[in-house]
This record gives C-alpha cells, structure tokens and sequence, in this order.
C-alpha cells in the first residue's frame, strides 16, 4: 500500500524528459557559483524553449528574444533565427511545450500545489487568443516600429516575459557577487517581478497560465501544430466523437491536436478506441513491416540507445561547461581610487576604423568612458547626454564611447546617421578571442556583460565614478562639476 | 477515517492555503510597491532584505502549509471519484449532425436548425468584425509618426497599451457574451437534432486523404524554406549578432535599469 501511495510521486516519461532538457539548456551549473553568465559560442544556438540567455546557467539563446532583437540587426540574423524558428515550428510544433520547455515545467511543478483548481471552459478557451495579440504587438510590431528609428526593442523581454525576471534577474540577484546589481533596480524591476509573482500564483490555481494565455513563443508553435512531424494526431476512421479527449484535456483544446494541444499525451490512454496516436513515430519504425516480437525487441534496444546517448551529453555538457571559463579575468586595479588600466583603442567614425588611436588614460583631461553597443536600448539612448556633456565641457573632459562587439559594422554608420558632427570620440574595442566578440577592454576593467557600463577619470587617470547600467545627464554633469571644482 | 471526513480535511487545507497564498501575494506586492516608492537609491541587499522582513512570517506559513499537504496526500489520499465525463456540447453537436438524417426533416424543425447555425455564425462575424476593426485603430495609432518615440520608450508602450486595452476588450466581451448565447444555442440545435431519425454516417475518406496530402506538401515546403533561411543565415555571419545579445546581460529583459 506504501509502495501505491508512492508510486504516484515517481515522475512520469514527460515529466523526466522535462528535467532533462531544462538541466542541458542551463547546463553552466557554474554560473550559479560565480555569478556570471556563460560567454561562449554555444549562445549563438537558439534553444527551443522559453529560457533567458540572461540566466547564469543558461548555454544557448532565447529564440524570442533573438526573433526581437534580429528586428534591429543584419538581414542575415533574421534569417538565421527565422529559420530555425521555422524548423522547430515545423518539426515539433507545440511539442516542445509540453515536452522540452523548462518554463512549462516550472508551471506544472507548480500546478501540483494541492488548492481548488479553475478548470477550463469557453471563457478560458476566449482568453487563449490573448497570446496571439501579444505576438503580434508585442514580439513583431513594437520590435519593427522601434528599428526602422535604430533602437533595438526586445518589447516582449523588456515589458512582459516572466522566464526572465525568474531565470535571469532573481538568478543574478541572488549571487553575492552581484550586489551592485541592486543599484539597477527601479519601477521596471517592480513592475516585471510583480507581474512575475502574479503568473507563478495563478499557476498553481490554473493550469499552464502563462502557456495558455500569455506565450507568444507557444503561439506560433500553435499555429503549426496540425502540420508538425511530431506531436499528436487523430485518426478520423476510429474516432467515435465521445468527447473523452477533450475533456480529459487540461488545456483549452477543441479537438486533439489543434493550436492549444501541447502534445502531452495524456489524452492517448483514455480515447476508449485508441484514436490517438503519436505523429512521427512511422519515421524510426514501421510496425507492419516484422512481426511484433521482432518489433517490440526493436523498440527496447532503440530506447536503451537513446537513453544512454542521451545521458551522456547531459553528463558531457555539465563536464564541459564547469571546465569552460568563457569570461576574460578582470586587470587589478578597477575600483573607485585605482589607476585605470590604460589600452590605444582604435578610433572609429563615420567612415570606419581610424589609424589613430586614443588612450583613456593619457589624455590630461577628466575622461568619461562610456561601453555601449547599436543593439543595446539603453546604451543607444543614453548617447546624446554623453553628446550634451562633451559638448559643453569641451575644453575640459573628453567622453570616449567604446563600442564593444564590434559586430556587422553597425557602428559607423550609426554614427554617421546620429552624431556626425559629436565632440565624442568614438573608439571600439579591442577582441579577446577570434570571434572578435569579446571585449578586451571592456572586460579589463571588469566588465561583465551588463550593458552600458561608464567610468569617469580624472586628469591623471585615476577612476573617480563608476555607473552600472544607464546614467542620467544630471548624474553625469554633477561628477564633471566636482571634479572641475 | 470516513471518505467525507478526508473530504472535509482536504477542503478546509485547500481554502486555508488558497486564502495563504492571497495574503502572501499581496504583502508581497505591497512591500514591492512601496520600496519602489520609497525612493531610496540605490537599493542594496540589505535594504531590500529589511524592506522584505515583515512578510516572512506569512511566507513561510504558506510554505509550510505547501508542505504540509504534500504530506496530507500521502497519508490522507482522496479517493479519486469516477464523475461522469462532463458533455461536449460542440462535439455532441457534432456526432449528432453526422448522424441525423436531415432529408426527413420536416421545413419547421429545418428551419430552427438553420435559425440556430445562423445565429452563430452571425456572432462569429461580429466578434471577428469587431477584432479586425479593434486592429485597425490600434494600427492607425501605432503606425503614427509620434506615436513610438526612441527616448520615450517606456511611456510610448504605456500610452499604446492604453489605446490596445480598449480596442481588445470590446471584442473580447461580446465574444464571452457570444460564447455562452451559442451554448445555449447548441444545446437547442441537439434537442432539435435528437427528434430526427439516424442514417448510417458517412465515409470521408477521400477529404482526409486530400487533407494529408495538403499537409505534406506544406510541412515539406516549409521545412525546405527553413533550411534554406537557416543555410543562408549561418553561412552570412548572422549567428554573430546572436551571440552578442547572449552573451551580455539584457538587464532590461531581467528587469535591471
């Protein structure tokens, strides 16, 4: 009796391979215990589900972010996240949330939270089309509109998506390492992790909330469900009509397979004429063709295989990934008080990269050095303060604007297109390793990957102010003013 | 212990955490508004940590309450009830209509057939109507020159969902509206449905070997569209920008700055 009344918490098959894929997508167990997210090229694959690439344990990139922010990048990003967008979409459809989402399976784990639940009805099923309303508004037509004006949007990221603010803010936050962060937090944190926390409680009273209501990422796997090669599919000739899928169903289906169905397949065991069945599965054996003995041996020695194959790239991930130290180590000397570290960064202008060369350090005047990026929103709209200060305090500061990343030679001729004629000396930064992605300068004086990052010298070098994340004018001015007087 | 005494056990623990977990939310909320309003800056671990320390009692009693039902489930299971499968209305129609033979149906009972389909067809098209024009007002809003500025992002978006709300909620509620009026008029459409006799139902499939012929040419048109995208992406450097917004903290997808 003890071993039935422990049968049921063994998880299920979809249950593990949840598990599974959510540990491989964050495999950088390490950055859990540094603090640090992971800067190698494996970021570069969008993985399939919702998942941060903000998140320290994170190793591949968010499809939806890399959709919103392929909006303000070379036509080539777009093809490359568009057509893997449209692989999974086509292969797997809404498989992938009932089978490979960690999000999906923070929601279940929640759901299991013993407390009157909302089932389904018209009203739900209604409310399924607001995700629908938030792709289009908020991943396509706010990201299009923001870069026709060149300033990167991930709208959906920045407003809505609570994957983020769990796995990436609360995940950095929680580090000791990454106290400073603190200083960053204002209404916009306020707003995502109370709208974070309204998600995750009504989760444990409604099923898969955010999958059904709120996903844009489901919602255009939702709209390939029916022509995806793997999922769920109905056969006709021995559907009976009975209804039992459907009611059986917790989510907001109308019949097996639709855009809701997230080819769980717990509807396959109660279909009392066996109707339902999974697609693909005719790809790796055809059961007609031996006899059944022959085919069920088969299928054990397949899915020994496959288990095995699989534990060993979840093992070889995590080896890999601990061993791995994808983040350049920071110079002494990066505190408020120390010498800066001094570097000839190559100047750049509207035109492109410049012979000459500028030395933060050397240049006998109070230096602002300001990190930034074009796909970075807040570096881009910071800019003209940086542009308003080199202006009116020419004589005695200079403001040097480092782009780091110097990626699809986007900067020239942004600058050429916004501050021709800027008394800011734009520089770019110098490249660690042979992707030339990394920056070495940026990372010197200890960069970690947050987006703008400015340091204020004085006339010999020394740092005076440090800014993580954006800076106001007035902050920017009050710093000049101290030190001019 | 008596099935109805475990019954009792379990709805009193489901309204006591349910009730639990509403004041934990809302401290919760509370407490967040009011640092963001206190306007201390900056924020540290510390003043975040004290700003927080009044709702942990409560917090922790919900946590433990969570727990605690873990453990009634195990030494206290309900027993599951066999309810009856709830009725598919849609799907009863369904089955119903594959069924009925319409040819002996008397001009009367066709016609409140057809009255009923019409019915909910028009709220079709006036829920789809109302969408469409919901759409086109925000579009004519957001395609303004103004309306998203570069420097004003965050009240751009406020003032746009402003405009979105209203032009959503209008079609939404007549469709919730429309929604159950076309329960009402399903279940009439059965009854009326029920009177007629049966004839054997109809073999379709010729339909479905058409329809998965349609899907496998589209599933292969597509997938070859997707490779070839994919191709073309890789090998033009697209992967690079990519990776630069992976491996840099979004602070503002994180809610940071």
């Amino acid at each position: 009796m003890a071993m039935n009344k422990l049968k049921k918490w063994i998880p299920s098959k979809r249950k593990l391979m949840q598990l599974y894929f959510g540990l491989l997508f964050n495999a950088n167990l390490k950055g859990y215990v540094t603090g640090n997210i992971y800067r190698g090229g494996t970021k570069s694959v969008c993985v399939p589900g919702m998942n941060c690439y903000s998140c320290p344990g994170a190793v591949g990139a968010c499809p939806l972010g890399s959709l919103q922010g392929s909006f303000s990048a070379d036509k080539s990003t777009l093809f490359y996240v568009g057509g893997i967008l449209l692989l999974y979409c086509v292969m797997f459809g809404r498989l992938i949330c009932g089978w490979l989402c960690p999000f999906g399976l923070v929601q279940e784990l929640l759901y299991k939270i013993k407390t009157p639940k909302l089932k389904k009805s018209p009203v739900t099923r209604l409310l399924s089309i607001l995700k629908y309303i938030l792709l289009a508004v908020f991943v396509f037509l706010i990201p299009i509109l923001y870069a026709f004006k060149d300033t990167p949007l991930p709208a959906f990221c920045k407003y809505i998506c609570p994957s983020g603010t769990l796995e990436g803010g609360l995940g950095l936050l929680a580090n000791k390492v990454n106290e400073s962060y603190f200083s960053m937090l204002g209404p916009l944190f306020t707003w995502k992790f109370l709208l974070m926390v309204s998600i995750l409680i009504g989760c444990i009273f409604i099923f898969r909330l955010f999958c059904r209501f709120l996903c844009p990422l489901g919602a255009l796997y939702g709209l390939f469900n029916k022509i995806s090669v793997f999922g769920i599919r109905l056969d006709r000739s021995k559907c009976i009509d009975c209804g039992k899928c459907i009611s059986h169903c917790k989510v907001d289906i109308r019949h097996v397979g639709d855009r809701e169905c997230v080819s769980c397949g717990e509807c396959i065991d109660v279909c009392p004429t066996q109707a339902i069945k999974w697609k693909g599965t005719g790809i790796f054996l055809r059961e007609n063709d031996i006899p059944k003995e022959k085919a069920q041996k088969r299928r054990t020695v397949t899915r020994v295989i496959t288990a095995v194959l699989m534990i060993a790239l979840l093992a070889g991930a995590l080896v890999y990934y601990w061993n791995e130290d994808s983040a350049p180590a920071a110079q002494q000397g990066n505190a408020i008080g120390d010498l800066c570290y001094g570097y000839d960064l190559e100047i750049i202008d509207e035109t492109g990269i410049l012979t000459d060369t500028v030395n933060p350090v050397k240049t006998g005047k109070i230096t602002i050095v300001n990190f930034w990026g074009t796909w970075c929103t807040p570096c881009v709209n910071e800019l003209p303060y940086f542009d308003q200060i080199a202006k009116e305090y020419a004589d005695e500061v200079t403001v040097i604007a480092v782009h780091t990343h110097m990626v699809s030679e986007t900067a020239p001729p942004y600058i050429a297109s916004y501050y021709p004629n800027s008394e800011i000396i734009f520089a770019k930064d110098y490249p660690v390793d042979d992707t030339g992605l990394n920056g070495g300068y940026y990372s010197s004086l200890g960069g970690r990957g947050v987006f703008p990052y400015t340091l204020v010298l004085d006339e010999d070098g020394i740092i005076v102010a440090s800014f993580l994340s954006s800076v106001e004018y007035e902050q920017l001015k009050e710093v000049v003013e101290n030190q001019l007087n | 212990m008596p099935e109805k005494r475990k019954q009792y056990i379990h709805l009193l623990y489901g309204i006591a955490l349910s009730a639990m977990l509403a004041v934990s939310a809302i401290l919760l909320m509370v407490a967040c508004v009011g640092i963001c309003r206190s306007g201390e800056q900056p924020f540290s671990p510390e003043s975040v940590a004290a700003a927080f320390s009044p709702i942990a009692i409560p917090v922790l009693c919900t946590a433990a309450l969570v727990i605690i039902g873990f453990v009634l489930d195990l030494f206290l299971p309900k027993t599951d009830k066999k309810t009856a499968v709830p009725t598919q209305y849609s799907m009863t129609l369904k089955r119903m209509r594959k069924r009925a033979d319409l040819g002996q149906a008397d001009a009367d009972t066709l016609r409140r057939i057809s009255a009923q389909q019409q019915t909910r067809k028009l709220h079709k098209l006036i829920s789809a109507g109302l969408l469409v024009a919901g759409s086109i007002v925000f579009l004519c809003y957001a395609l303004q020159k103004d309306a998203f500025h570069p420097t004003q992002i965050n009240d751009s978006v406020i003032r746009a969902m402003a405009v979105l709300l209203p032009c959503m909620a209008v079609p939404f509620g007549y469709a919730i509206f429309a929604a159950f009026h076309a329960r009402v008029s399903i279940k009439k459409e059965i009854e009326l449905l029920k009177q007629l006799p049966t004839r054997p139902a109809a073999s379709d499939e010729e339909a479905s070997q058409r329809e998965r012929n349609t899907i496998a040419i589209a599933r292969s048109l597509l997938l070859c569209i997707g490779a070839a995208a994919l191709i073309y992406g890789l090998l033009s450097g697209g992967t690079a920008d990519v990776l630069t917004k992976a491996i840099n903290i979004c602070t503002e997808c994180v809610g940071l700055g």
